[in-house]
């Protein structure tokens, strides 16, 4: 059997065991522990097609393999983030702070499936792999609380009707293809129209974030930013599979601008939004939303370096929510909820969860010192060249962001009375942990080219064409 | 015990148009309805229409799969359902004031509307009232018509372009009127079935037909553990 195959094999086979260890601290561990060695797996395998469903191959690429060794690495971190920050004691009552019951074989099971398509290149057997994940997730999201379902019902809701549209392109696109390219223009209409629509659904582009936003405010902070971060990176390798394969699928430079206006909505509502949230959690929602809206404008530009540039951002957003989270998480710990009006006085005795939280927002903003600035300084510069008006308005609504940010921390900084002051000490391992990150980010932010350069070089076979 | 063809054969009285107007009468219920029974049942029945006219169309045994399909969902929303229902629901609840003037079937004008109604069985009012859930029905209903004349769906005589048209958008606007992960359900559902008349037409690759019907096992499974949930947590704002 082809060594790639164990990619989405093994975490399918170690969801029984984990199953088994759900209520322990070895399940968090060892679940930690498989997405690790995945992420190794993807990392050292040799690129190439190991199989062929409905005529198109399953296998490893430059592309799959850069954003599988994010899914996986980030997946180990959201994995360990419940052991590190345990039991979030105060919020017991709704269930928060008791997800690893089901999240590590869910979690897993999900890593499976979003691996088995993140290796398909047939857009239908993709969104099946997909829908399965996404209904997985209700479970993961929904956790142990009772008190709502809202969240995991608009994520299933959105994800089932985002496949059809899915099942309907890959019909048209093997249509397009087996008739050698000779499809009637209103064929190729609905095919762009089908496409688009389906990961305007799963990207959670504008008016679609509903289910995005209310994940990140109901679930657990580590399922949440699990859920965040998971979905968006394989629907945007897809669609970049697609691209690069497909160059129909921006069929005019008008369209391009579509597409770049979506992106630059998404973005000024997340932006907009973010710097109006009282909560951390929603503010990781909308921060996230900005985000992606960003990176979807970046795939809009396209041009030679759009997919290096997209997956750099990608890598960005990556850290930049594992950053939140953790923040969130240490604040969970210790905190009621994660409201501004509760944490009121917190960042002083949990600093470096605070600053985790802060780091996290600023990636997010955009701001300089931080390894998004160069790459957002990169998009500005091939945005400006189709419109000038485009960058300012997307720096407006990153100071959105940072502005939300600021406030949270404003509140977390609020000097309190002596008797209010509870001396916390923070986990050892989350400090290890977020230290690590800081110094990363850091690094990053002054020597950006450690990461631009690389992700360029292992991605630079992969491009497709704006007309 | 007849056969698959033979039984197939049987049914060849009922039309594609009389299917269309019981599609009207399920996904209206679905719409309308608040009482859970009601809802299963109106979807089970759904199911039987659209595999009644996917069996002139595509493959028998496909059409077969697909009622299958539909037969399993309705039990797994069904135990769901069940489990949380909040009242036990006598019937004598819909029952009319006794007035001996009225006739057999005065009574059941009044009992069958009360029984889809599901009134004063729900812990909360629904979020829209009755009148106005009639009133987006007929706007649906409209809508649906005038679509399916305008865009015709390849593959598909008329009747079936506008089942397909109505059963989508009759469950999308059963999404968007509702927070109830059981009735929420019924609304995916309707869009789905919607979805599957003209997929299982055009899609010729049987791998992902039964892909597909193996997702929609696990949406009502994920449904069904939403609206257990729901039921055994205390009440939710939105």
């Amino acid at each position: 059997m082809p060594l790639t195959l164990w990619l989405v094999l093994l975490p399918l086979g170690a969801v029984p065991v984990l199953f088994l260890l759900r209520n322990t601290k070895l399940g968090g561990i060892l679940a930690a522990l498989i997405a690790l060695f995945l992420a190794r797996l993807a990392w050292i395998l040799p690129p190439g097609v190991v199989w062929n469903i409905l005529g198109r191959p399953i296998g490893l690429d430059a592309l799959a393999q850069m954003v599988l060794l994010l899914v996986f690495v980030a997946a180990a971190v959201f994995f360990l983030l419940p052991l590190l920050c345990p039991p979030y004691g105060r919020s017991l009552l709704n269930g928060v702070g008791q997800e690893r019951r089901v999240f590590y074989p869910a979690g897993m099971a999900i890593l499976g499936l979003l691996a088995a398509a993140g290796l398909s290149r047939h857009l239908g057997i993709t969104a099946i792999f997909i829908g399965a994940a996404a209904i997985f997730t209700v479970f993961v999201i929904q956790g142990q609380r009772l008190d709502s379902t809202r969240a995991a019902l608009r994520f299933l809701l959105l994800m089932s009707l985002a496949m059809p549209l899915f099942l309907l392109a890959a019909w048209r696109i093997d249509q397009y293809q087996l008739s050698g390219g000779q499809l009637l223009p209103v064929h190729i209409t609905q095919i762009v129209f089908f496409v688009w629509g389906g990961f305007a659904v799963v990207m959670a582009i504008v008016p679609f974030h509903g289910g995005l936003i209310a994940v990140a405010s109901e679930s657990a902070p580590a399922t949440a930013a699990f859920v965040l971060v998971l979905f968006p990176l394989v629907a945007l390798s897809t669609l970049l599979h697609l691209l690069a394969e497909l160059p129909l699928l921006i069929p005019s430079p008008e369209f391009a601008g579509v597409v770049i206006a979506a992106g630059l909505i998404t973005a000024v509502v997340g932006g907009g939004l973010a710097a109006v949230q009282r909560s951390f959690s929603q503010l990781m929602g909308y921060s996230a939303l900005y985000y992606l809206g960003v990176i979807l404008i970046a795939v809009g530009v396209g041009g030679q370096s759009a997919v290096g540039l997209v997956m750099v951002m990608l890598a960005i957003y990556v850290l930049a929510i594992i950053l939140v989270a953790s923040g969130v998480s240490a604040i969970r710990m210790y905190g009621p909820d994660d409201g501004f009006d509760q944490i009121r006085g917190l960042g002083r005795q949990i600093p470096v969860g605070t600053m985790a939280l802060g780091m996290g927002g600023m990636m997010f903003a955009g701001m300089p010192l931080t390894p998004s600035f160069a790459a957002n300084w990169q998009l500005f510069h091939s945005l400006a060249a189709a419109n000038q008006t485009a960058p300012l308005i997307l720096a407006l609504a990153g100071l959105g962001v940072a502005l939300g940010y600021l406030r949270g921390l404003r509140h977390a900084l609020t000097p309190i009375s002596e008797k209010d002051y509870l001396r916390f000490t923070e986990p050892p391992a989350l400090l290890s942990l977020i230290g690590f990150l800081a110094m990363l980010v850091l690094a990053l932010g002054i020597f950006p080219g450690l990461l631009i350069e690389p992700i360029q070089q292992m991605v630079s076979g992969v491009a497709f064409p704006i007309p | 015990m007849p056969t698959l063809p033979e039984l197939l054969e049987q049914l060849k009285f009922i039309t594609q148009e009389a299917t269309l107007l019981g599609l009207f009468l399920t996904a209206t219920i679905i719409l309308l309805g608040r009482d859970w029974r009601s809802l299963i049942l109106a979807l089970l029945v759904q199911y039987i229409l659209v595999g009644l006219i996917l069996s002139r169309l595509v493959r028998p045994d496909i059409a077969t799969l697909k009622v299958m399909i539909g037969a399993f969902i309705c039990p797994i929303l069904f135990l769901s359902a069940r489990q949380v229902a909040f009242v036990p629901a006598p019937l004598a609840q819909y029952r009319p004031p006794p007035d001996s003037r009225q006739t057999w079937w005065q009574q059941l004008l009044f009992l069958v509307p009360a029984f889809i109604k599901g009134a004063d069985r729900r812990r909360r009012p629904a979020a829209t009232g009755f009148v106005f859930r009639i009133f987006a029905t007929l706007i649906i209903m409209l809508a649906a018509l005038t679509i399916s004349r305008s865009l015709a769906l390849p593959g598909l005589p008329g009747s079936v372009n506008t089942a397909v048209f109505w059963l989508v958008l009759a469950g999308l606007t059963t999404l968007i009127l509702t927070d109830d992960p059981i009735k929420a359900g019924h609304g995916l559902f309707t869009a789905l079935t919607g979805f599957d008349l003209f997929y299982a037409v055009v899609e010729g690759s049987l791998l992902l037909t039964g892909l597909w019907g193996v997702i929609n096992l696990l949406i009502a499974l994920a449904v069904g553990y939403l609206a257990v949930v729901r039921g055994a947590g205390p009440e939710e704002e939105w």
